[in-house]
Formats: C-alpha cells, sequence, structure tokens
C-alpha cells in the first residue's frame, strides 16, 4: 500500500450523492438532445491529465461494473488511483474490454477507435462509451447533427476535432443499432454525439 | 479469502485503526483538540453511512455464514502536507468516522501523537474485564447427582 503524498487520490465530488445525481441529469440531456452543451461540475479536483468535465463524468457514472481504459497518453498512477478509490471502477489494458474509454483529441492516438466495442445486434447495450477530452466548444469546423432528438439541425464545434474522429464517428453512425456512443468533454462542459446521429462537416 | 501479509508498519496501523474504532466520538474529542486543533484538512471521502455483511463461521471453524448486515460510517480525508488518513466506525456517527480518519492521518505524520491510545485501550480493556466478572459471577455448574439406585 503505497500512501505517498504524489499518488494519494484527490478529493471526490463534495455531496456525491445530489452532485452525481446533477451530472447524470446533465449527461442524459445532452445524449438525448445531441449538439446541446452543458455545464460540468464546478471546483473539482482533477487527477493527472483529466479534465473537469471528464473527471465529474466518470466519478458520477463509473462504478466495479464499468471497466475504464485511459489512452497511454493520459494514464498514470494518480489518475489510476483516484478512479479506483472513488468508484472502484477496473482500469484495463486493453480497450476492447472497456465500457469507458477515455482520450484526448490533442495527444492520442486514435489507432484504438476500430478497437472499441460495439455490442452486436442482440446486445447493443454492450457498448463502450468514448469519451474525448476537447478545449471548447468554439472550433473553427462545425459539425451538422441530424437525427433523433434533434428539431432539424444541430450545430456542434468542438475544438480540436482530428479528421480520423470524425471519420469514424460517421462511420460508426452506419452501425446502428450497434455502435458507440460519444462524449466531448471540454473542460467546463460537455456535449454528446450518440450512435443515432448523422454528422455532416 | 487468505489475509495478506502486512509490514510492521500496516499492523500498525491497523490496530491503531482498530482502537480508534473501537472508542467513540466523546472519547476522541478532547484528545483531537490536544493534539490537531486547528489543522487544516480537506475531505478525499465526505463521511459516509453504508453496510457490510458480518459473515461468521459456527465454532470459528465452521461452513462460512452471513450472521447480518452491520451500519459502518466511513470517511477518508487529506492533511494539508498530503497525509492521507482513513477511518471505518461500527454505527451511523459522521463525527466519529471523521475523527478516527483525522487521528489516522495525524498518527502518519507524527508517530508521537498516538501516546494517548494507551488510555483507550486500557479503558476498553477495563471495561472487558468488568464484564468477564460481572458473567463469572452468575457463573452456573452443572453436575448430576448420584441416583443411589443400585
Amino acid at each position: 500500500m503505497d500512501l505517498g503524498p504524489l499518488t494519494a487520490p484527490l478529493s471526490g465530488l463534495e455531496n456525491p450523492a445530489f452532485a452525481s445525481n446533477r451530472i447524470f441529469r446533465d449527461v442524459l440531456e445532452a445524449l438525448s438532445r445531441p449538439g446541446t452543451v452543458v455545464p460540468a461540475p464546478e471546483n473539482l479536483e482533477t487527477p493527472g491529465k483529466l479534465n473537469r468535465a471528464a473527471t465529474g463524468f466518470l466519478l458520477a457514472l463509473a462504478d466495479m461494473e464499468t471497466p475504464v481504459w485511459l489512452s497511454p497518453d493520459i494514464r498514470d498512477i494518480q489518475t489510476e488511483k483516484h478512479l479506483k478509490f472513488h468508484t472502484g471502477c477496473p482500469v484495463v489494458d486493453q480497450c476492447g474490454q472497456a465500457v469507458f474509454a477515455v482520450a484526448d483529441a490533442r495527444t492520442s492516438n486514435f489507432d484504438f477507435l476500430n478497437s472499441l466495442a460495439v455490442g452486436n445486434p442482440e446486445m447493443p447495450h454492450q457498448s463502450a462509451t468514448l469519451l474525448i477530452m476537447i478545449d471548447g466548444f468554439t472550433g473553427p469546423a462545425a459539425l451538422t447533427l441530424t437525427g433523433p432528438g434533434i428539431h432539424s439541425k444541430a450545430v456542434l464545434a468542438p475544438d480540436p476535432i482530428p479528421d480520423a474522429l470524425i471519420q469514424w464517428a460517421q462511420a460508426n453512425q452506419r452501425l446502428f443499432p450497434c455502435g458507440v456512443d460519444l462524449i466531448f468533454a471540454a473542460t467546463s462542459s460537455l456535449a454528446a454525439l450518440p450512435r443515432t446521429t448523422r454528422i455532416e462537416v | 479469502m487468505a489475509e495478506a501479509a502486512l509490514t510492521a508498519d500496516q499492523a500498525l496501523r491497523k490496530q491503531r485503526m482498530e482502537s480508534l474504532a473501537r472508542s467513540s466520538k466523546q472519547e476522541l474529542e478532547p484528545f483531537w483538540k490536544e493534539h490537531g486543533q486547528d489543522l487544516p484538512y480537506s475531505y478525499l471521502r465526505e463521511p459516509e453511512i453504508g453496510l457490510v455483511m458480518v459473515r461468521g463461521r459456527a465454532g470459528g471453524t465452521g461452513q462460512r455464514f452471513n450472521l447480518g448486515e452491520m451500519t459502518v460510517t466511513r470517511c477518508s480525508v487529506r492533511l494539508s502536507d498530503g497525509t492521507v488518513g482513513h477511518g471505518y466506525v461500527k454505527g451511523r456517527d459522521k463525527r466519529h468516522a471523521e475523527l478516527a480518519a483525522l487521528f489516522d492521518a495525524r498518527f502518519v505524520q507524527d508517530d508521537s501523537t498516538a501516546g494517548f491510545l494507551d488510555i483507550l485501550n486500557n479503558r476498553r480493556k477495563a471495561e472487558r474485564d468488568n464484564q468477564s466478572a460481572k458473567a463469572a459471577a452468575t457463573k452456573v455448574d452443572f453436575y448430576t447427582m448420584v441416583r443411589g439406585e443400585d
């Protein structure tokens, strides 16, 4: 048991019951109305390279039944300890086993995308949810979104957004009912692109 | 499940956490005033109440069975220098769990503050001895008299 201050977990959510409920509700809103930007929790300590929205998302939704995969560039001891201490989730090496996969749009290598679990036609819910950390939603290239939960069309401009990710997300939509749900976690806000959303650049 | 071998430090910490858990909030509060009053700290995990399954073995050696659930309160704190402490106590007293966690961290930080635990341990021993003595006074010996029949 290493109890050194450098790798000790940080504080979790304040008023965990209410705070995680709030985050759950916000994520639900983001997923049911793709393109909607919802706020992330304020005053939350973030371990390692995770940002506030990603940390809040994982603290609220991860538990011992949801293996989490962290892209190698954002994986470190402190982040692992923090997640394990507060949620009890296993942190796995193979992204194919992950229920939640986390990567950074700026620094991660996106070769892993096609290894994520997409479920199968009988069990489409056995798919991964991908969490991409970005800077904000005021990027130069706007995505036009259509599909369930969107009145006519919605616009979302994640910054930055790698081309590989857009191409993968468009192919992912065609897998419906299988496929991965995508969450964009900016520092102070969050938006989602569920597998049903059609994306045009 | 086999218990992992503990290092000497861990064994000592475990023993101290036990002493803290067996005491009460009222007992610990004055000692905290003495050893840690005004020490800044933050919660890693706010005090929270939950249940743990208590398991037993018939006669200490038989099959394992679930005896029942027990209310437990736990808390984790971090002192300003980064030292982390954990407290697990029975019952629903959040402040007790918090104090147990604070002392756990304080002992890691400064070993000399743990001296008062002897007082608590002696109190526990006196209570146990007292109870044993009361129980012993009511001891009944069963024996069968010779019935005098041929």
